[in-house]
Formats: C-alpha cells, structure tokens, sequence
C-alpha cells in the first residue's frame, strides 16, 4: 500500500527549482514531530466480536447519504524517512535468539524484518515483562502466545517447539507465536481485500487487535485514531493515544521507530 | 568543478528522495453511489479482554463475502466493519451489493448490517457512536475509509 503511495506521488513530483524549494519548505514541515504516540504494555487485544441472533433488524438510512467527503486539506503527511538510523533487523540480529527468530518468521511465512519491527516497538528486542502477563521481546499475552504458539507447532510438526506458558521465556520460542500471529494479521487484512500487507497495515492488528485493523489501514491519516479502535479511556493513557490522536499520527509513531521497514511486504 | 557538479546533484537525489517520502494517506473523493454501515454485533472494542486473542482469520465472526447473492457462489473473502454497501440499497434474496476494498463487488447477508458506527448489545439496547465514514478513492489510488467525528 506505501509503496503504491510512493509511486504514486514519485510520479507527481517532477520539479524544477522553485518547485523543489517549495517542497523542501514542506518537507521540513511535515518531519516535524507532531506530538506522537508510544505505544507500551502490547499487545492489546479485543473481545472477539460475532453477530448474534436474534438482534433487532435495522432499516437502511434514509435520504441521501452524506457523501460530503473529501478530507484531504489540512490532513498530516506521514514522513516515511523520519528514521533514517533505524535498522530494526541489526538491532534484532545482534539478539542471541535473532537468527532463531528469522527461521520463526521463514517457518510461518513471514519475513525476518517483519518480527525485528515488531520487537524494536515492543521491547527494543529485549526480553522484559510488561504489563499483566506480557512478557518477552514481541511483548505477547500468556493467551495470545499459548494460542499462537500452539497454532505454529500444528503447522510446524517438524520443528522442536515448546507449547508450554514455559517456553514463552525463551525469545526464540516466543518469536515462533509472534510469527504465527503476524501471519495471521496478514492473512486477515488480506481476507479482508488488502492486498500484500505491509508492516505498518498489520502493526494495528498487533496492537489493537482483529476487531479495527481492516478499518484502520485504509483508514485517512486524518482520521481519529480513537474513533476507530474505541479504546476506553484508561487503555488510551496507557498506550499514549490522547482523543485527539490521528491515525497519521499513529502510523508516524511506528515508522519513527522502523524506519523504512513499515512499507516493506509483511508475507515472504 | 565536475566534481561540484556530482556532489549537487547527489544533494539534489536526496532532496527528491526525502520529498517523495513524505505523503499523505488522503480520501481524494467520495465514491458515489456507496455508504458505510457497520456489522451487528453486541460487543464494543471497549469490551477489552485482556490476554484473549482473536478469532482465526476467515472465522465466523467476519462474515463472508460472496460473489453472487447466493451462499452456493464463490466465497470471495470476509469482511470486518465497516462494509461499503451500494446504495441505493441493492438487495437480493437476503444479499446486499457491497464493494471490496479491492474494488471487487460482492454480497454479503443484509440482515448483519447496521448503521456505521452502531453497537447492538445482548440486550437490545442500541449505542451510537459519534463518528462517521465515507467510502472513498484514497490518495493510493485505493479504495478506503474518510472517518470523521460527528453525527
């Protein structure tokens, strides 16, 4: 999707001098940091939602829809080279478990850059605990990990892998379940007719889990953050979201931690 | 001075490389012709539980999406909240046009939809959230959602 972004507006920019001027004024502008989020204490995951049988029937609006769209003027850009430092995949590769956390990410057919730009956000790759029962460098619940890792041993029959809540200690172990779940958030968006997940579209079904993640990428950067995942008040605080918090804002907040790896493919 | 030259326009690489990577996900227009609703369901976001995990991808709680109104056709994929639903309404033996945000129509079971923003609960009691979306044509050349606050 960012790729196609970057196409795209590489096809718009073919600029002279005063052109190129103009630009760098709003370059400069938009790499400003405009107040972002940190995300901490993930992943977060909501209640499954079904439809249920039996709820009242609902009759379509009526009139006109409020098609009054538009929203481009005055959205925030997203700098997509704000982190031009940033090499999630050393930072992971110098881990002891990294190279076992690029063979997770190859055995659940997602890429090693995809697992080293979930733990540089989650932990800086470090094995720590969270808050509750997240614990490790992908930060994962006791039930998020035991459903994922469980999941990943079904489809691995042939690698050694530990299903116990034990085997979530060892960082290489934990990063066979964050691999399985990344794998799953790709598989989601695409169900959901997102094609070729990138990193930044499956970081909000890391984050926020199933329930808002097709929603949120391909949602406008202008749009409120909140609005979309409906976090109560208390997990907005603790995850850095404010009301006012804009998905742009959001999604800048991750690529200054990732750098270029939130554009690349999710899936191998 | 060659070398002054090469140096400029290796300064000037960068300057467009910087530029193109600065960009905006915008909605550039409204599609005509197609509202978002949402999916019934009883739970809100809120409803957080924390340390369960979600459904499998493709499971029962997003429902599927068909190519044709009739649950024998070719199953196309799921669909999460919001759904882009044509409109003026066009219902089928129970199946509603949709689009995918593929830009691929297709039809979905009418009686799971509701309003965008609405939340149903178990009993009975109906939550509207101040928000809106408008299905649009994304600065990607994507199909893609302009949410704004307010009724």
């Amino acid at each position: 999707m960012v790729t196609k972004i970057l196409r795209s507006v590489r096809a718009k920019i073919a600029c002279g001098v005063l052109a190129c001027a103009g630009l760098i004024g709003f370059a400069e502008w938009a790499s400003a940091d405009p107040g972002l989020v940190t995300q901490s204490g993930l992943p977060i995951q909501v209640q499954p939602t079904a439809p249920e049988l039996g709820l009242p029937q609902f009759s379509y609006p009526a009139g006109n829809p409020d098609t009054s769209g538009g929203g481009g003027v005055g959205s925030s850009s997203v700098n997509y080279n704000a982190c031009p430092g940033c090499d999630p995949t050393t930072t992971m590769m110098a881990q002891s478990w990294g190279q076992g956390a690029v063979d997770a990410a190859t055995a659940a057919g997602v890429t090693g850059d995809s697992l080293a730009a979930t733990c540089v956000v989650e932990s800086n790759c470090q094995n720590i605990g969270g808050a509750g029962t997240v614990s490790g460098p992908f930060q994962m619940t006791n039930a998020t990990y035991l459903q994922a890792i469980q999941e990943f041993a079904a489809a691995n029959p042939d690698l050694s892998v530990d299903t116990s809540l034990a085997g979530k200690s060892d960082p290489a172990n934990e990063a066979y379940a964050a691999a399985q779940y990344e794998a799953d958030a790709a598989q989601y968006l695409q169900n959901n007719d997102i094609p070729n997940p990138t990193n930044l579209d499956i970081r909000g079904y890391y984050q926020f889990g199933q329930g808002p993640s097709a929603e949120l990428a391909a949602a406008s950067d202008s749009a409120n953050l909140e609005s979309i995942v409906q976090l109560s008040p208390a997990v907005m605080a603790a995850n850095g979201i404010t009301s006012t918090t804009t998905v742009g804002q959001w999604r800048q907040s991750y690529i200054n931690k990732v750098g270029s790896l939130a554009d690349q493919p999710v899936l191998l | 001075m060659k070398t002054l030259l090469k140096r400029a326009g290796v300064a000037a690489g960068a300057v467009i490389i910087m530029i193109e990577s600065v960009v905006a996900l915008t909605a550039v227009k409204p599609l005509e012709g197609y509202v978002c609703m949402g999916l019934k369901s009883d739970k809100e976001f809120n409803d957080w539980v924390p340390g369960s995990m979600g459904p499998k991808p493709g499971g029962p709680e997003d429902p599927p999406v068909f190519q044709a109104p009739t649950e024998g056709s070719r199953l196309l994929g799921y669909n999460s909240s919001p759904v882009i639903v044509k409109w003026p309404v066009n219902e089928v033996g129970g199946f509603v046009e949709m689009l995918r945000l593929g830009g691929e129509k297709g039809w979905i079971k009418g009686d799971l939809l509701v309003p965008y923003g609405t939340v149903v609960r178990k009993d009975g009691t109906v939550i509207k959230k101040d928000k809106k979306c408008i299905p649009s044509l994304m600065s990607n050349g994507r199909i893609g959602f302009d949410i704004r606050a307010g009724k």
